[in-house]
């Protein structure tokens, strides 16, 4: 049995996963943890809980392949292929007839187009601010003093339309702060916010000329409510993978099978 | 070492830049510092030819804008400032930061070239002599018209600006060549310069040689990358400022003989991928350029080295550059840029192009996305990295290196 390792170092999160590799490429777990100030020690110290737990050691490993921002300069490997790259092979191995990608990570987004045979064909990643990122998620989470995991619960039970109209994370943090103190119902500040990240994927994927079947991935594609707000936006439904924060890592496994 | 410009006296510096007796010394100075090859020789030397020229407190001081050709100055004894060159130099030096911040008190909003806005700081903190006349186009850079009407409102200088037509008449060529010929006239007059026709005529053999040179340098690269386009971004001030002098001539020639010496002796660079570049590059030191070569990527080709003017007449000088002006190459409209770039494509054998998006620019970064989707749908891999050419702050050189990164894995 031929076992692999996927490692994506985000700016937020270090994701590993562990494949196994008979005929078909098959997911056998995955670990996640806050990528700190040391991506590569994070990473080395996942893929040893993960070899652990499913008893094996990193002998039992033909190769491991590094993703995400920390990819370089890691210390348990040489083989690097960007998130870009990573994210389209994870999402077109969980979702084989997917045509467009949507990753919104913790610190950027992007929208990846492929061929039919899942190469990468085009992409664009937002522009040098956090807007429509998780990072953006995440200070309106600590603005509203509400979870970012009830966010999609909230955006579900909204009455009313709210726009966001700042895209700079600090000016909207103010409007939403300024939307509470007005006694604006959280809910409906949430869908407001949701609708804004959303609105920023949806730019992305015009740009690559969007088209079907169009899969999410990161870590943003766990909230409910931007997931139907995107889905609105584009009028059609969007895949979303059981594990969608994994799929840059499970991307990194997969490749290191090919290299 | 890092220069504090902020602690730097501009008069002080102005009163050792006038002693014309130093400049050798400075010259030696800069040559054991720098160990330029014998191309760098020339352009230190007309650097320094070209401050000790305008520091004299004795000559007038001629402020043009990148495009404005030199042709019709160095026939009167001027060595213009390109203001832009130089806010690209002081970018090199690494001390821009403090001028930006100066030039904040000038210009309020960020979202203006920072090339214009250096330039800007750097004349309002002293560094540059006080103007006594200012030429601009107002294409195809579009910011120059007013930043350099800023200056002059500021810090002096009689201000001429010619516009250059979109249309590309004939009627629209006399006009430019009309312009030309008046401005030319109005200065030797005001200069008292003898002979100028005759010395335009040496102007114009030396730009029309240079440009022979540059044309073999280009028929050179299209076969084999022996130098990384990125020095020839970096040699950008010499194809916008040196057209018409003999500094010019020396320079493109020596940098002829090293391409053609290297590319006799079979020396190639490890290129897997070929890149067009579009518009200029940052200017401030960044590894980014490294990072493309050690994925193998190199700059075949740059937007900014295209020789696209026919070989100027002797006879009809100034017709000569109004066509160079009106049929300009370099960030033209959408149409021209495709057609260009489709043609550098094939000549070059390149397999990607990247558009910056100098942050601020319109000529520039207006239309790149429409020019992406163009090249796209001809199915030409075409990548746009927003960046900025002086200002660091505007360059998100990890996410860049991602990008780029990204696009050499789907080139095929």
């Amino acid at each position: 049995m031929k076992y692999y390792i996927g490692v994506d170092i985000g700016s937020v999160a270090t994701k590993v996963v562990l494949i196994k590799n008979d005929s078909d490429a098959e997911f056998i777990g995955g670990k996640i943890s806050p990528t700190g100030s040391n991506g590569s020690f994070t990473a080395q110290k996942l893929i040893d809980e993960l070899l652990k737990e499913k008893n094996l050691n990193i002998d039992n490993i033909e190769k491991i392949l590094a993703t995400g921002y920390g990819r370089i300069n890691v210390s348990f490997t040489d083989l690097t292929k960007t998130e870009i790259s990573c994210h389209a092979k994870g999402a077109k191995f969980v979702f084989p007839k997917t045509k467009t990608v949507i990753d919104i990570g913790g610190q950027d987004s992007k929208a990846i187009k492929l061929n039919s045979n899942g190469d990468v064909l085009d992409f664009v990643m937002n522009d040098k601010c956090a807007a429509g990122t998780g990072r953006f998620l995440e200070v309106m989470s600590h603005a509203l003093q509400v979870n970012l995991s009830d966010f999609g619960k909230c955006h579900i039970e909204s009455k009313k339309d709210i726009q966001i109209s700042n895209i700079c994370t600090v000016f909207a943090e103010s409007e939403v702060i300024s939307l509470v103190s007005e006694g604006v119902d959280k809910r409906d500040i949430i869908k407001g916010i949701n609708y804004s990240i959303a609105k920023r994927a949806l730019t992305l994927l015009k740009r690559v000329n969007v088209e079907e079947e169009v899969t999410m991935t990161g870590g943003v594609a766990k909230n409910r409510g931007v997931v139907l707000a995107l889905e609105d936006l584009l009028k059609l439904k969007i895949n979303i993978p059981d594990i969608p924060e994994f799929i840059g890592a499970l991307g990194a496994a997969l490749y290191a099978i090919e290299s | 070492m890092k220069i504090d410009v902020a602690k730097v006296n501009p008069n002080y510096l102005k009163k050792i830049l006038s002693q014309r007796y130093l400049y050798p010394l400075i010259y030696g100075v800069l040559i054991q510092a720098l160990r330029p090859d014998e191309i760098g020789k020339v352009s230190i030397k007309f650097a320094l030819d070209l401050v000790k020229k305008n520091f004299n407190p004795k000559n007038k001081v001629f402020y043009i804008n990148v495009f404005t050709p030199t042709e019709i100055f160095f026939p009167l004894g001027v060595f213009p400032i390109l203001p832009e060159v130089v806010s690209g130099v002081t970018a090199n030096f690494g001390i821009s930061d403090a001028i930006l911040s100066e030039s904040d008190e000038i210009v309020f909003s960020k979202d203006l070239c920072s090339v214009h806005r250096n330039l800007l700081g750097l004349i309002k903190m002293g560094f540059l002599p006080n103007p006594d006349y200012i030429l601009t186009l107002d294409k195809p850079c579009h910011s120059a018209v007013h930043s350099f009407y800023l200056i002059s409102k500021f810090y002096g200088g009689d201000y001429h600006i010619i516009d250059i037509p979109e249309e590309k008449s004939e009627k629209n060529i006399e006009y430019v060549a009309k312009k030309l010929e008046e401005t030319f006239i109005i200065f030797s007059k005001e200069l008292k310069v003898k002979n100028p026709y005759k010395k335009l005529d040496e102007a114009i053999d030396l730009s029309n040689e240079t440009r022979k040179y540059l044309i073999e340098i280009n028929e050179i690269r299209k076969k084999r990358v022996v130098i990384d386009g990125k020095n020839f971004l970096g040699y950008l001030g010499m194809i916008f400022s040196s057209f018409g002098s003999t500094y010019g001539r020396d320079f493109f020639k020596l940098l002829r003989d090293k391409l053609k010496n290297l590319y006799d002796e079979g020396y190639e660079l490890p290129v897997k991928k070929r890149l067009y570049w579009l518009h200029l590059g940052p200017y401030f030191k960044t590894d980014f350029f490294d990072y493309l070569n050690q994925k193998g990527a190199y700059i075949a080709f740059e937007e900014t080295s295209n020789v696209y003017w026919e070989e100027f007449d002797k006879n009809d000088p100034f017709k000569s550059l109004a066509k160079k002006l009106i049929n300009y190459k370099i960030f033209p409209n959408l149409e021209e840029r495709y057609k260009t770039t489709l043609k550098v494509v094939d000549d070059y054998k390149i397999d990607g192009v990247v558009i910056f998006n100098q942050w601020g620019c319109r000529q520039g970064a207006g239309s790149s996305y429409l020019l992406r989707k163009k090249l796209i749908d001809s199915d030409i891999p075409c990548i746009i990295i927003d960046g900025d050419l002086v200002d660091e702050s505007n360059f998100p050189k990890e996410q860049n290196k991602t990008r780029v990164e990204g696009f050499l894995e789907i080139l095929k």
